[in-house]
């Protein structure tokens, strides 16, 4: 009888660190987005200083299936993937561009990509944040892969490894592009 | 360069943990090696503990074979406080190395650059150091090996007066001390793995992102330190828990070792409690003070938990009996403590606004956690079947009471574990996300706490042993009459209220009443010594009077939080300069709103002047601050807390037409809430207090 009892403990235990350690590869980041499989928010960004070009939601519906990332020179996570969006731009054949989020100065975000390097077709600099609310963006670095038509295909939270760009972006672009 | 020596610190301590758990363990010392070399057996100890996790995992079941040792050879007590003395060392160098980071702004340091900025404040700069994962997870270790210490010297100055100390007793205090060592070594580990914190990067921003401005607040930063060092104190029950189960010595003698150890579990986890619900109450301008968060939750389930373990603890110490369930209790605790912790600090229940960026990864945590418990739970299951209790109690007794109450409290601690994973379950299994709030809690927890509460009246007067029900009916019926009165009270004074808060506020009176009551009867009832008032007042006890302050302070806490939630009074406009707002028996007069800067953000401050009949009692300042380096928002709000109850003043943006929006709540009997949280953490400190006074009287100074 008390053994029987006893083992209920360890038994409970068991299963709720199974279920525990079963998921723990659940990457909790690919929080469901709402705007998946929706068309990307309307918006218009003005370009970085020096820069011609800003990004407006036209530059995603030019039928290509492209890439879209949010970086901030104060976000250090950014700095860790800023060459794997490189590579993605060397590896995958679609423009990416570039949504410099929250800067405090304008400035901030020219000397971060002259210092590391420019893989963006264009960057609109959002210096408020509401076009990042608009994408749902709760924290740097996030990227979005968005179809030919401007509809958001798949969205990434957190930094981009070189994991997640062979795993994940490169074949979900392919399958994109068909 | 400090930095790096922290991190060699975090390491070393690793290996002096491993040490401790080698050198205590109780393979070494049945080796019958020399271990006179204790203090600097670190050394010798090193080269093996890289891989000795397993090996001193597997410690853990060995003594099962053998469990009662003849002869040790003596390692303690001269050198027991050696090792433990380095690993706190230790530990309080690496964590100033983290803080001394943070105050110089050393931004080469992610954990820094991530939540600390140049600008922000001295103190606000080392609370932010305790903030990311990393850094809690190093003031966890330290908390840990504060408690090592301090448990080495409780047991070192116990062998010290008692000379001829038996086998069996140091076979138990090696175990405790090798598994302590163990849950040191492994918390090194973990935080090394996890969430290394002295991580460099080769090129540090100019600047760092700043202090999420929520936590800029002293009640926050105060949290932490206390939070961990309950946590540190469910530690050693765990292992306290453990060296006892490993050498069948859960009796008597087991209780009064636990018996600091699980009051200050207690003391420090209801701080932490109190100290988040004021915060909340006070810092977020939505006013409440209890959400049923995470973050909540994961400190409420080991806090009941610990009051479960303090009276079943009782029960053993005074009748020898409910060994397993004690041991279940001790070692549950800490588990429900670690898994709070795993969950707060990890992102399932949703990303955390306090770590935007980083990718929290707490796999090692879990990994740990998972380890360590099942091999706990599992020594558990062997182990238990041997401590057959050999004394049984009566129904209608002390015992039973107080063992009822335990199990209902660790009822009410299972609805909330569920209540929180359930969401992460569901989602897991089909996807879905829901959330689980108030509604969900107060239904379930409602059968459960309604017999607590009842129980919680009359088991304080229950006599050891055997009882009589008619005997308890007659000691009772003063209470049961006053509780009556109450309820009969406030339901014809208030007609239209509903049932709910109505049985909360009737449940308090019958605790009130019956605690009251059985005070009143020992102190002039007490036939023995009804020479003296004050001498009947010294025979309550410490225990007594402690346990007593706690229950009233419970019922006054459940009678404030019912009145406040039914006669809160809301009002929510406009406001312009010069008018007045009546809320409650207030009148508040607003005066505007002017611009200030703080140190590190800049504020609308808003004065509103407080008026009770007239007469001016105080001037509240609301507050909505800017903190340009984050960019964010925080609004604080401004309470007076009146002897009818709180008024809580908050304001909002300008509206269209010109005005203020200003809310104003006036909840009555607020205070009887804070009131209520102190008198039970004041019940908690006199037990521990009286203890270590009477302790120090009696053997002088003690010794270190």
């Amino acid at each position: 009888m008390r053994f029987s009892l006893a083992v209920i403990p360890l038994v409970l235990f068991a299963a709720l660190a199974g279920i525990f350690l079963i998921n723990i590869d659940k990457d909790s980041s690919v929080v469901p987005s709402v705007l998946i499989d929706k068309p990307a928010p309307d918006f218009s960004l003005p370009p970085l200083p020096g820069a011609d070009k800003g990004l407006s939601r036209a530059d995603l519906t030019k039928g290509k299936v492209s890439v879209l990332n949010v970086f901030a020179s104060w976000c250090i996570p950014c700095r860790a993937e800023h060459p794997m969006i490189k590579r993605l731009s060397n590896e995958a054949d679609v423009p990416i561009f570039g949504l410099n989020y929250k800067e405090k100065d304008p400035q901030d975000g020219v000397k971060w990509l002259e210092e590391l390097g420019n893989p963006y077709q264009a960057v609109g600099m959002d210096l408020s944040g509401r076009t990042g609310i608009d994408f749902g963006v709760y924290g740097v670095p996030e990227t979005f892969i968005i179809d030919g038509q401007g509809q958001i295909k798949y969205k990434h939270i957190g930094p981009v490894t070189s994991e997640v760009l062979e795993k994940v972006l490169l074949p979900k672009i392919a399958e994109l592009k068909g | 360069m400090l930095a790096e020596f922290g991190h060699f610190a975090l390491l070393l301590i690793l290996v002096a943990g491993f040490s401790q758990a080698l050198l205590f363990s109780p393979l070494r010392l049945h080796a019958g090696r020399i271990v006179a070399s204790l203090s600097f057996g670190t050394k010798t100890v090193t080269a093996v503990s890289g891989n000795s996790g397993n090996e001193a995992l597997s410690d853990v079941h060995e003594p099962d074979t053998t469990p009662h040792s003849s002869a040790l050879p003596t390692p303690f007590p001269n050198n027991l406080i050696a090792l433990p003395l380095i690993i706190l060392a230790l530990g309080i160098l690496s964590q100033a190395a983290l803080i001394h980071a943070f105050v110089v702004s050393d931004f080469s340091l992610p954990i820094v650059a991530d939540v600390s900025h140049s600008s922000t404040p001295l103190l606000f700069r080392v609370g932010a150091a305790f903030t990311p994962d990393g850094g809690a997870m190093l003031l966890w270790v330290l908390a840990t090996a504060l408690a090592n210490i301090v448990f080495a010297l409780q047991v070192f100055r116990r062998a010290s007066n008692t000379p001829t100390t038996a086998s069996s007793d140091s076979l138990f205090i090696a175990n405790a001390l090798s598994i302590l060592g163990l849950v040191i070594a492994i918390l090194a580990l973990v935080t090394l793995i996890d969430a290394d914190p002295f991580l460099r990067v080769a090129v540090a921003p100019l600047d760092g992102r700043g202090m999420s401005p929520q936590s800029q607040d002293v009640l926050r930063i105060l949290r932490e330190p206390v939070l961990y060092l309950g946590l540190a104190g469910l530690t050693v029950i765990f292992t306290v828990s453990i060296a006892g189960l490993l050498t069948h010595k859960i009796d008597r003698s087991f209780a009064e070792t636990l018996r600091p150890w699980v009051i200050g579990a207690w003391l420090f986890l209801g701080l932490a409690i109190a100290i988040n619900a004021y915060r909340s109450y006070s810092q977020q301008a939505w006013g409440n003070w209890w959400y049923w968060d995470t973050a909540e939750n994961s400190l409420l389930i080991p806090w009941l938990l610990t009051t479960a373990l303090v009276h079943c603890r009782a029960v053993l110490e005074k009748t020898d009996t409910l060994k397993s369930w004690t041991a279940f209790l001790g070692l549950s605790a800490f588990a429900v403590g670690w898994f709070g912790v795993y969950l707060t600090r990890s992102d399932l229940l949703g990303p955390l606004t306090e770590t935007l960026s980083q990718s929290a990864d707490s796999t090692a945590l879990l990994v740990g956690f998972c380890l360590l418990f099942s091999a706990a739970y599992f020594l558990f299951w062997r182990q238990s079947d041997r401590m057959a209790e050999q004394k049984a109690f009566g129904f209608v007794s002390r015992e039973s009471g107080m063992f009822l109450s335990s199990v209902t409290l660790s009822l009410i601690a299972a609805v909330i574990l569920i209540g929180t994973i359930y969401p992460l379950v569901l989602r897991w299994v089909d996807g879905e996300n829901i959330t689980v709030g108030a509604p969900f809690y107060v239904e379930a927890l409602l059968p459960v706490v309604l017999p607590l509460m009842f129980i919680m009246g009359f088991a304080p007067v229950l006599r050891w042993r055997q009882d009589e029900l008619w005997l308890i009916g007659r000691r009772m019926k003063l209470a049961v009459m006053l509780s009556l009165i109450i309820v009969l009270f406030v339901s014809i004074r208030f007609i239209d209220l509903s049932p709910l808060p109505l049985i909360g506020i009737g449940l308090a009176g019958w605790i009130l009443a019956a605690a009251l009551s059985d005070l009143w009867a020992r102190l002039w009832h007490q036939p023995d010594h009804g020479e003296s008032k004050y001498r009947n007042l010294q025979l309550l006890g410490p225990r007594y009077i402690s346990m007593t302050l706690a229950h009233i302070g419970l019922a006054i806490l459940i009678a404030g939080g019912s009145a406040s939630a039914v006669w809160e009074e809301q009002v929510v406009l406009s406001a312009r300069a010069g008018q007045s707002i009546e809320v409650g028996p207030y009148n508040l007069q607003y005066e505007g709103v002017a611009l200030l800067a703080g140190e590190n953000y800049a504020t609308r401050q808003a004065t509103f002047i407080l008026y009770h009949h007239s007469l001016p009692v105080a001037e509240l300042f609301p507050e909505i601050r800017y903190y340009p380096i984050r960019g964010t928002e925080t609004r604080e709000a401004d309470i007076f807390h009146g002897r009818d109850g709180d008024v809580h003043v908050s304001v909002g943006d300008r509206s269209e037409d010109g005005g203020r929006i200003v809310t104003v709540r006036f909840l009555p009997m607020m205070p009887w809430v804070w009131t209520g949280m102190i008198l039970m953490l004041i019940g908690g400190s006199i037990s521990i207090l009286t203890r270590m006074f009477l302790r120090i009287r009696k053997n002088g100074v003690p010794a270190s």
